[in-house]
């Protein structure tokens, strides 16, 4: 578990050092700062299952919001 | 024009919708629509191209309509700058949730069936880091990839059918139409949300047609190939091994691979169907990404897509994990997807159309110039 919460982090740094020069030379404030604000997600999320951290599902959100259509489209089940 | 400078031709842009659409149709929904509609599944894949075509037609007209503008541009355009940007928002994130699940679909399939004991994740990472480099070199060069790759494994799919046809028993089709209308049109529902995904992606690219005025026939072409590979697919399926059996199993169209034999010699040649599929089905992911990048990058006002593709990697790889713990949980989601698609994207899609007509009756000297004066005025 700690090798993996070192490859994702080590992973997060490899990205923000590959396009964080190139978005500098660049003069892109803006860019660097959307991407600064997806890796962190990205790292977080990782991070979280890595760890094994209760992270929301997705899929059991859509669940739910699409659920009352769901049962009308299918009355049987 | 916004932030993709690449053109490519009609017939690049139908092949990508296609196998946009087509990749993981074919892995999944044969059996999901045998145990819907058992023996009937044929009819619902000619019902939801009919509606297909219908969708289609939209998503051109509003293409023709801005012919230099993407999907998210315009709807800044229409529906200024806030519910703009939430649309292209809310686009882009239903387009980054059916990327990951497509990619789980793939890694579930490798796992399943050719190597059972590499962990999940290990296909998940490569096929992320596969469609990662796809989206880095932009749309010009996966559209051209899947031009030549496309009609290949269309072929390779054509002859496996074809080989499989002496095993098939056409009587399992027989009784015709015994199942009712509102279970033939559920099984047209999941079809239709496969479609609704390529015509959104669609939306995405078609200002980089080299001529979108020329882009009408897009539609309809997409749906008759789309129609035709599936009513191929699943006849085959269902006259192989009868609506009963086709609804138990996970992947129908591989064991109808299965079934193939050469000359009493050459066995286990499904490998190549898999091969093949992995191929198509990291092109796939390749223009769901590309178009949920794309979207993120119009809605944030960024001068470029390719920053966020990289970090984007990482959450499809995080998100491939979390969304489902198993095959049957995929299989359970397809249960859902009907209304989620047709709710989301069809939704947006109509609406962003309604306000094109009423659009062009306000201004009659067309939209473009009075649109820029709009935005002026409401931001």
């Amino acid at each position: 578990m700690l090798w993996n919460l070192l490859l994702v982090i080590l992973l997060g740094v490899g990205i923000a050092l590959y396009e964080v020069p190139k978005l500098l030379n660049r003069q892109m404030r803006r860019e660097l700062f959307a991407f600064s604000s997806v890796l962190l997600l990205a790292v977080a999320l990782a991070v979280a299952l890595v760890l094994r951290l209760p992270v929301p599902n997705p899929t059991r959100g859509i669940e739910i919001l699409f659920g009352p259509l769901t049962r009308l489209l299918y009355p049987a089940s | 024009m916004g932030i993709e400078k690449g053109k490519i031709s009609r017939i690049q842009a139908v092949f990508l919708v296609t196998n946009a659409t087509l990749a993981t149709m074919v892995l999944y929904v044969p059996a999901l629509l045998a145990r819907e509609t058992g023996q009937d599944a044929w009819i619902t894949v000619i019902l939801a191209g009919a509606v297909g075509v219908l969708y289609g037609g939209i998503v051109v007209s509003i293409g023709a309509r801005f012919p230099d503008k993407n999907f998210v541009e315009y709807s800044i355009e229409l529906l200024g700058p806030w519910a703009g940007r939430a649309v292209g928002i809310i686009f882009g994130l239903f387009f980054l949730y059916r990327t990951g699940v497509v990619i789980r679909e793939f890694s579930e399939l490798l796992v399943n069936l050719v190597m059972p004991e590499t962990p999940l994740v290990v296909f998940n990472i490569l096929i992320v880091s596969l469609a990662t480099y796809g989206v880095y070199l932009g749309l010009e060069v996966f559209a051209r990839v899947n031009e030549i790759l496309f009609p290949i494994a269309l072929f390779i799919g054509t002859v496996f059918i074809a080989l499989a046809i002496p095993e098939m028993e056409f009587y399992q089709l027989k009784p015709v139409l015994v199942h009712s209308l509102p279970a033939l049109l559920r099984g047209s529902s999941l079809l239709l949300s496969f479609y609704m995904e390529g015509g959104g992606a669609l939306l995405m690219f078609y200002p980089n047609l080299r001529r979108p005025e020329d882009g009408k026939p897009i539609s309809y072409q997409v749906a008759l190939l789309l129609v035709l590979a599936m009513l191929a697919d699943i006849v085959g399926v269902i006259a192989l091994f009868g609506p009963e059996e086709a609804a138990r199993l996970i992947f129908p169209t591989y064991e109808l691979a299965k079934t193939v034999h050469l000359g009493g010699f050459i066995e286990h040649i499904e490998s190549l169907v898999v091969g093949i599929w992995i191929t198509m089905g990291g092109l796939k992911v390749m223009v769901f990404y590309y178009v949920s990048a794309l979207a993120f990058a119009e809605s944030w006002d960024l001068r470029d897509y390719r920053p966020l593709v990289l970090p984007m990697g990482m959450i499809l790889a995080a998100l491939t994990v979390l969304e489902f713990a198993d095959t049957n949980q995929i299989r359970t989601f397809f249960r859902y997807m009907p209304a989620f698609t047709v709710t989301v994207l069809g939704g947006i899609t109509i609406l962003i159309y309604l306000l094109t007509i009423i659009r062009k009756k306000d201004t009659p000297g067309g939209g473009a110039a009075q649109g820029h004066k709009n935005e002026r005025s409401t931001s």
